[in-house]
């Protein structure tokens, strides 16, 4: 979905785990990653939702360290990834020069947006892109920035950092599905 | 030929798509589970008016087979929530009348359909989805993989069309409010 395999395979080896990736960065960058981090430890049901994962998956995030929506959206992906043990792989890379090609192929609404997130096969053909940001942080924006006129009828709920950890949960679960569903796979491991 | 979705090449497939009935003409043998699907959705009246509450326009191409099940189920559910809209133009076009759009969309190595391309005015692209929304998938595998006990966020009885709305409202309410605050299209309309 919107990449090739090759080009998702190199980036992610060149990519950064969360705690790298982080202390990779400017040090004023680094507080709101690891406040989001520890404000989204999986509950009871979300874990339990994870724990049906069966297939192996690669994610990828492209990012800015300086970015509040990176921040939490990577936050909220390494709880889940972590949840996972070993079966999610999530790696995050900077909207930088060295990933050129996979930054300018996936422009959204004529800008360069973070964050953009690929959710891979265990063979790294992609099976979704997901940017730049949630419904439920869109809706806020709305709310501040169009007030009466916001065109968002949803309640809001009570902890919107939270929301986002259940909307990047779906998103991983869907594609899990995927997965677990794929004719190709099925063969392979025969299941 | 660069890699990503263009804008000028999402307009030029964008034009040569149909609309519903136009589509549904074009193979009147496979037409009449399309008919049948989209008379049986009935959307409430608090989506009914979100949808009313759309400004920007917002074409949106679903790649489809008219023979495809996946395709029976979702297009119709795209049709009632743009026809409640009417800044959304939908359109389909047949997966095999654009092969080199099937590659940049292809879905775990497969050329799967529906794949739903959402678009700013001016064909810029925004969003990707498919091949199946989360809650389809739950059904799917709560009929395909027997589980002991019911998976975690199962649909409890046959509620795959109410649940197909709220998947793909909450994408047509995602990408809206992307466009709708999106800095370059607010100078555009000044609003």
């Amino acid at each position: 979905m919107l990449m090739t395999a090759t080009i998702l395979h190199e980036a992610f080896q060149q990519g950064l785990s969360f705690k790298e990736f982080i202390e990779a960065g400017e040090e004023h960058h680094q507080h709101q990653w690891h406040e989001r981090f520890g404000r989204l430890e999986l509950d009871q049901a979300q874990a339990a939702r994870v724990e049906t994962f069966t297939r192996p998956m690669k994610i990828l995030c492209l990012t800015g360290q300086w970015c509040g929506d990176c921040a939490l959206q990577g936050a909220a992906l390494q709880r889940i990834s972590e949840g996972a043990g070993d079966l999610v792989e999530l790696r995050f890379i900077p909207r930088s020069d060295e990933f050129a090609e996979l930054i300018v192929a996936n422009r959204i609404n004529d800008g360069y947006r973070v964050p953009l997130t690929w959710f891979m096969a265990e063979d790294f053909h992609p099976c979704a892109r997901f940017g730049d940001r949630t419904l439920s942080r869109y809706r806020s924006m709305a709310r501040k920035a169009l007030g009466d006129d916001a065109p968002v009828i949803a309640e809001q709920r009570e902890d919107p950092i939270r929301e986002v950890l259940e909307e990047m949960l779906d998103e991983v679960e869907r594609v899990q599905w995927l997965l677990r569903l794929s004719p190709r796979l099925r063969e392979q491991h025969g299941d | 030929m660069p890699l990503g979705l263009r804008a000028q090449q999402l307009e030029e497939v964008f034009e040569s798509a149909m609309g519903w009935d136009e589509y549904l003409e074009s193979d009147p043998a496979k037409a009449q589970p399309w008919r049948e699907t989209r008379s049986q959705i009935q959307l409430g009246s608090d989506q009914e008016r979100l949808l009313s509450m759309f400004t920007r326009r917002m074409p949106i191409l679903m790649i489809s087979g008219i023979w495809c099940g996946d395709c029976v189920r979702q297009g119709p559910v795209l049709q009632a929530l743009a026809d409640a809209a009417p800044c959304i133009e939908l359109k389909y076009i047949d997966r095999d009348a654009v092969p080199l759009l099937m590659e940049e969309v292809a879905i775990n190595d497969g050329h799967r359909v529906p794949v739903v391309l959402f678009m700013a005015e001016d064909f810029e692209p925004v969003s990707a989805m498919g091949d199946r929304t989360l809650k389809y998938y739950r059904h799917l595998a709560s009929r395909n993989l027997g589980p002991s006990c019911p998976l975690p966020g199962a649909p409890a009885g046959d509620s795959l069309l109410e649940d197909l709305v709220t998947d793909w409202l909450d994408e047509f309410e995602r990408v809206h409010l992307l466009l709708r605050l999106s800095g370059r299209l607010r100078a555009a309309h000044k609003d």
